[in-house]
Formats: C-alpha cells, sequence, structure tokens
C-alpha cells in the first residue's frame, strides 16, 4: 500500500461529509499529481480493510441488488460453479485437463463451504479473511462426504454426474440464499442515506 | 441299484471328459499376427494415442477367431498392422504438438499474470471508480474484508501455489505414473453387487454377471476363465475351464458380460472366474492373480 497516499485520503474524506468517490479520487488526485486510478486504488484497499466506508442508494427489490455492482460476487461466484460443472462434464482428456483438476478442486475443496459461509455471515465483515478461507475449505470437506452419504440412498448412487449435480445444486442454493441476505443488509440505509 | 449308479456315474464321467474335450477344441490359441498386431495396438495406446477403433477392430478379430473363423482374424489383425506405424507417428507428432502448446499457453498465462500484477493499480483502480464512483466515502466502517486483499489470505494461498506447483514439477520431471491393475468382479442376477445366489435346485439357471476393469494405462487383452469346481484348491486352478471369455479393454475401460450356468449335481460347488491377461510386451498369456468366486450349494428338487 502507498503510505503517501493514505494521509491525503483520510483528509480529504474527513473534510467532506459524504462526498462521492468520484470527487474525493479527484481532489486527491489534483493534490498529489497521481492518476486517479492509482488514487482509487489506494481507495477501494482503504475500503476493504475496513478503514473507510463506502454508501450507496440502498436498493428496492432483489432484481435490483443483483443487477448492482453488491450483486457482482454472486454472479462471479455462479459463473465459476457453472464452468466447473460444464468443464467437469464435458473435457476428459486433452490439453484443457489443467483447468478440469482446477476448478473441479475449486468446486469440490472451496465453493460448497464458500456459499455456506456466505449465507451464515452474510454482511461480510464478522470475521477475518482468513478466518473465512479456513472456514470455507473446512466446511467443504465436511459437506461433501455428507452429499455423497445421502447420495448413496437414492437410486443414482455416487457416480460423478449425480455428485457433480447435486454439488452444483448446493452450492447455487446456498449462492442464492446468501445474496438474499446480503440484500437484507444492503437494504438498511447508511449515514449518508438517512 | 448299484450298477445303475455305477452306470450313471461312468456316463457323468465320459459327459465330462467330452466336455473338456470340446472346451480345449473351443479354446484355440490366437494367430501370432493377431498377437502382434495386439502388441502394437496396446503399445500406441499407452504412448496416448486414440486406439478405439483399432480396439474395436481387434475385438472383432478375437471373436472370429473363436469362430474358428482364423483367415478373417488375420485379416484384420494384417489391416491393423498396416494402420499402426501411420497411427504411431501421428502420436509422436501430436505429443510433440502438445508440448509446445503447453509451453505457449504457460508462457502467455504467466506473461498475462505477470502484467495484470505489474498493472493491478490502474486496471483496479479505474474499474472500481467507474462502477463505485458515485457511492459515498466515511471515514471508518469496521473490520477487513474481502479475501484478494487480505495479505494473509494471499500468503495462504502463495503457499498452496508453491506447494502444488513443486509437486507438479516433480510429477512431470520423474514421470511418475499412475499405479497400474486389474481387477475382476461378480456381479448378482441385478447386474448390482448383492443378490447372489447361495443355493440353487440342480439344472436350475445361475444368472450372475462378470465384470472386468483395466486400470494399466494402456489396452489390455483380458482373458476370463470360468471353473465350476468342488474342490479347494487356490487359483489358478488345472485343467480347462468350463467357460472363456476375452476381449482387449481400453484403458479405464469396464466391461460387463452376462455369465449364465447349471449345475447338473447336487453338493457344494465353487463357481470360479480367473482373470488373465496377454501380456503387451511379451504377448504371452499370463495369470493377473486376481479372481472371483462364489460358493453354490446344489439341492436335488
Amino acid at each position: 500500500m502507498d503510505k503517501d497516499l493514505h494521509s491525503p485520503i483520510r483528509a480529504a474524506v474527513s473534510r467532506g461529509k459524504c462526498t462521492t468517490v468520484n470527487q474525493l479520487v479527484e481532489a486527491v488526485s489534483r493534490e498529489t499529481g497521481l492518476p486517479k486510478s492509482r488514487v482509487a486504488y489506494e481507495v477501494y484497499l482503504m475500503w476493504k480493510r475496513g478503514e473507510l466506508s463506502i454508501e450507496h442508494e440502498p436498493p428496492e427489490n432483489a432484481v435490483m441488488f443483483l443487477a448492482s455492482v453488491d450483486g457482482v460476487w454472486y454472479w462471479i461466484t455462479l459463473a465459476i460453479t457453472l464452468a466447473s460443472l460444464i468443464v467437469v462434464m464435458l473435457v476428459k482428456g486433452g490439453p484443457l485437463i489443467p483447468i478440469r483438476y482446477l476448478l473441479g478442486a475449486i468446486s469440490v475443496l472451496f465453493m460448497p463451504g464458500y456459499s455456506m459461509v456466505e449465507a451464515l455471515y452474510p454482511r461480510g465483515d464478522e470475521m477475518a479473511p482468513l478466518e473465512r478461507l479456513a472456514l470455507s475449505i473446512g466446511l467443504s470437506l465436511a459437506v461433501v462426504p455428507l452429499i455423497g452419504l445421502m447420495l448413496n440412498y437414492t437410486p443414482w448412487g455416487i457416480k460423478l454426474i449425480p455428485v457433480v449435480s447435486s454439488n452444483t445444486a448446493l452450492t447455487i442454493a446456498l449462492l442464492t440464499a446468501a445474496a438474499l441476505r446480503k440484500m437484507r443488509y444492503a437494504s438498511i440505509p447508511g449515514n449518508c442515506f438517512t | 441299484m448299484p450298477h445303475v449308479a455305477k452306470l450313471i456315474g461312468l456316463a457323468v464321467l465320459v459327459l465330462v471328459a467330452l466336455s473338456l474335450v470340446i472346451v480345449a477344441l473351443e479354446a484355440p490359441q490366437p494367430p501370432r499376427s493377431l498377437l502382434l498386431a495386439y502388441g502394437n495396438v496396446s503399445a500406441i495406446g499407452a504412448e496416448g494415442g486414440n486406439v478405439t477403433r483399432l480396439v474395436a477392430t481387434l475385438n472383432e478379430a478375437i471373436n472370429l477367431t473363436e469362430a474358428g473363423q482364423y483367415d478373417g482374424a488375420a485379416g484384420l489383425a494384417s489391416s491393423i498392422l498396416n494402420r499402426a506405424p501411420a497411427l504411431a507417428r501421428q502420436v509422436e507428432q501430436g505429443r510433440l504438438l502438445e508440448a509446445v502448446a503447453y509451453g505457449a499457453l504457460g508462457a502467455l498465462a504467466v506473461s498475462a499474470l505477470t502484467l495484470l500484477y505489474l498493472r493491478r493499480r490502474e486496471l483496479v483502480g479505474s474499474l472500481w471508480l467507474r462502477f463505485r464512483g458515485g457511492d459515498r466515502a466515511t471515514l471508518g466502517g469496521g473490520k477487513a474484508r474481502g479475501f484478494l486483499t487480505d495479505s494473509e489470505v494471499l500468503a495462504v494461498l502463495t503457499g498452496l501455489v508453491i506447494v502444488l506447483a513443486v509437486f507438479l514439477a516433480a510429477h512431470s520431471l520423474t514421470g511418475v505414473e499412475a499405479t497400474q491393475f486389474s481387477a475382476i468382479g461378480l456381479l448378482g442376477p441385478g447386474g448390482r453387487i448383492g443378490g447372489y445366489p447361495t443355493s440353487v435346485a440342480v439344472n436350475q439357471t445361475i444368472n450372475t454377471y462378470i465384470l472386468v476393469y483395466n486400470h494399466m494405462n494402456r489396452p489390455i487383452w483380458f482373458v476370463v476363465y470360468i471353473y465350476v469346481t468342488n474342490d479347494t484348491t487356490p487359483p489358478p486352478l488345472p485343467g480347462n475351464p468350463l467357460l472363456t471369455y476375452q476381449r482387449v479393454l481400453l484403458s479405464n475401460e469396464t466391461w460387463v458380460a452376462p455369465l449364465s450356468l447349471r449345475l447338473n449335481e447336487t453338493g457344494d460347488f465353487r463357481l470360479v472366474g480367473e482373470l488373465w491377461m496377454y501380456d503387451p510386451l511379451n504377448l504371452t498369456l499370463t495369470y493377473t492373480g486376481e479372481y472371483v468366486q462364489l460358493r453354490v450349494n446344489a439341492t436335488g428338487g
């Protein structure tokens, strides 16, 4: 992180109450002579580290929430989950096989637990990112065998297609639950919009 | 009555001897050209070539051999031997191209990732500003959030990537291959594990399935010998088998064949299935050491 930018950004935020990000970046860029993209990156990092709070108009409904920037994570994780499903089903060998290994590992060892953690702790700052990562991997290791156990008592059995389909369905269901819970938090107006 | 029993016993012995002779006549050795063709196909398959069609032709030739049509089988074997060298060359060129493609893709991926890392401030900053420029900023806000901006998470992910990269590099340099094995199994009447008959009436049909799985990383010619015996000798059993199944299986292929037979006398019997294979290197029939058995009690009436 660029320490030289840290203080001017804090000072600019303190000066203007509920200033827009555009105004903040422009002011700091003018003051320091650095490009706006560099300043914006530092603002972004400070927000991610909890040093700044970024607020926007609360969404009116679930569609608006999912269509906004706050819903981007949902579409990205959904895309990774569906890409894993397609790659695991279609790629059986050849030069694309490393992609199958990578996406397959992510969809089994990370995504089920991650989607469950997001559904259980939707606000985002309830625990540290490292705790969230560890819990995501741990819960995945706990959930996937349970899927296998349940499949064992169905007519489909523990085979590739039932396992991959069930895993994908569970992940999507949990991600959707997480999105709905996140929307509730996003609907609460921040200090700048009360 | 004792004379009648002796006569029946003698008749049974003669029938058994005749059946053994018939089985011996029905299980001929494959033509040498067919074995050579198999060796070629197996070698190409081991190098990663697509030998699905050649294996199908080999199985067709094996069926012809079992039917006694040796000329037809030899003709198919010759056609395989004619096609094999060209396919082997294709496989070699394909491997070379694959290595070049992997290298190029790897270099491209590393370059793209390096560029992305070096320009991350500009790229992420302008994108974020475009989408969140209208939002309001205030001081404070709470705890850290987000995976990819947290230094601890990045450290853990870097560690995982390094361990994985070292493992993959060692794997590719030492050329360690996956464990090679073959397997034979016996499935019940429904084609699933379980439900095996343990007690049957004499002359009642026993329906089961034989399953063979190839995990030898190359096409393998498997031969399954089926015996029905009432002694406890461990396999491989001496004498001629009651039935013989044979087929060339692709790598990772599973083959399930129906097995139906009847017991024509009372007593405790063992139905034994032995798995043999033609060694693809020296083309000799070798016992794999794997077998399945089912104990059946045949009762009168």
